[in-house]
């Protein structure tokens, strides 16, 4: 009679990775300049420095695709340098002395602050990170817990604790069928992004570009209708 | 150096890529995060190779890699659309596969680390970043869950 750990590897073993040796050696040039940028956002409050510095530079190369600009909305530095306070109540204490990356919605209604950070070691790869929401109430941006965020607060701090970021991605753009572009952009150090409203939304096409403007991934999205 | 990785890599590709698979369910998908994960484990071997499980650490790397971000941005668009707990429509591997990819994430995740890669309780709690005791209660439930559903299977 066979354990039930071995029925699970014997179900397993027909599975084989068949890549070859000089293939993985030569992925390897793509994965040293991501850990070299992955590097960049280990730490607190360099972080912000070194990725602004990173994109000073990588921003002002030609761009591959002509058609992107970066256009970031302007950083609320109110909020960003009163993330830590507004979230002290809802985070663990251990993350708020690191520099918050603040993700905000188009309408400067909601925000997503992220404390994070990344890195390896000599035992692998370790990452952290805590989020908190942040809704602006009568021009007060306030920090409730999750089970006392309105609605639409509540879709973007699910959505935003769904999506990690990473450092190859410096903007995202969404073309509507209908020609309307949204997009964010990495600058300053700051993750600016956009809301899509839940109401009906036309479909499109949304694009992964890195700093000089080369899509790193596509991806069409549905039309949708709230009926 | 390049001989001691290519030892490792030959050893261990099998084990780390059904241990993926396992967790993220499809082969297509793991075939990538996998190459991705033993390119940085090559890239960075000399701190690698002194882990006391470099393959979990390849694991790991590549369950990471795997949750990168523009990936997960996809989903921002259909707000609401999370990743879905267990895995609905698993390639075409066989009964055991499909009853392992029916398991919610954590408990996949513990038979890949504890069952295909071998690894006790505590190293796999570590590669997780999960308790040791975490770790077992997954394995027993998602192993108690697997035994019944294969014998539901094998009885009808």
């Amino acid at each position: 009679m066979k354990s039930i750990e071995e029925v699970v590897r014997e179900g397993f073993e027909p599975l084989h990775f068949e890549s070859d040796l000089a293939s993985i050696t030569n992925r390897n040039q793509g994965s040293a300049r991501r850990r070299k940028l992955l590097a960049l956002l280990v730490g607190g409050v360099a972080l912000i420095g070194l990725i602004g510095a990173f994109l000073s530079g990588a921003l002002s190369a030609p761009s591959a695709e002509a058609m992107w600009a970066p256009v970031p909305s302007s950083p609320d530095q109110e909020l960003v340098a009163s993330a830590s306070a507004l979230c002290s109540a809802v985070l663990p204490a251990d993350v708020l002395p690191l520099a918050p990356l603040v993700l905000i919605d188009q309408r400067a209604g909601a925000a997503r602050a992220v404390f994070g950070e990344a890195g390896m070691t000599d035992q692998g790869s370790f990452q952290r990170f805590s989020t908190c929401t942040l809704i602006k109430t009568d021009g007060t941006w306030t920090a409730p817990a999750l089970d006392a965020l309105p609605f639409e607060a509540k879709t973007i701090a699910g959505a935003i604790d769904d999506a990690e970021y990473d450092v190859e991605v410096a903007a995202v753009v969404m073309d509507q069928v209908d020609g309307v572009r949204v997009q964010a952009a990495l600058a300053d150090g700051f993750f600016h992004f956009w809301w899509i409203s839940p109401d009906d939304f036309p479909g499109g096409t949304m694009r992964f570009l890195d700093a000089r403007g080369r899509v790193l991934d596509s991806a069409e999205v549905p039309a949708r209708t709230t009926g | 150096m390049a001989e001691e990785f290519a030892s490792f890599y030959r050893d261990s590709r099998d084990n780390v890529f059904r241990a993926v698979v396992a967790t993220v369910g499809s082969t297509a998908e793991a075939e990538e995060v996998v190459a991705e994960a033993y390119a940085r484990a090559f890239a960075n071997w000399s701190s690698v190779a002194r882990h006391p499980k470099p393959e979990a650490w390849v694991v790991v790397a590549a369950l990471n890699y795997q949750r990168s971000t523009w990936r997960k941005l996809r989903r921002l668009v259909p707000m609401g659309d999370h990743e879905p707990e267990s895995l609905a429509a698993p390639d075409p591997s066989g009964p055991t596969v499909s009853a392992v990819y029916a398991l919610p994430r954590r408990q996949r995740q513990a038979i890949a680390l504890c069952v295909l890669l071998e690894l006790d309780s505590e190293e796999a709690g570590e590669a997780l970043g999960i308790a040791a005791s975490t770790v077992r209660v997954h394995l027993h439930r998602g192993l108690e869950t697997l035994r019944n559903r294969l014998d539901e299977g094998a009885q009808s």
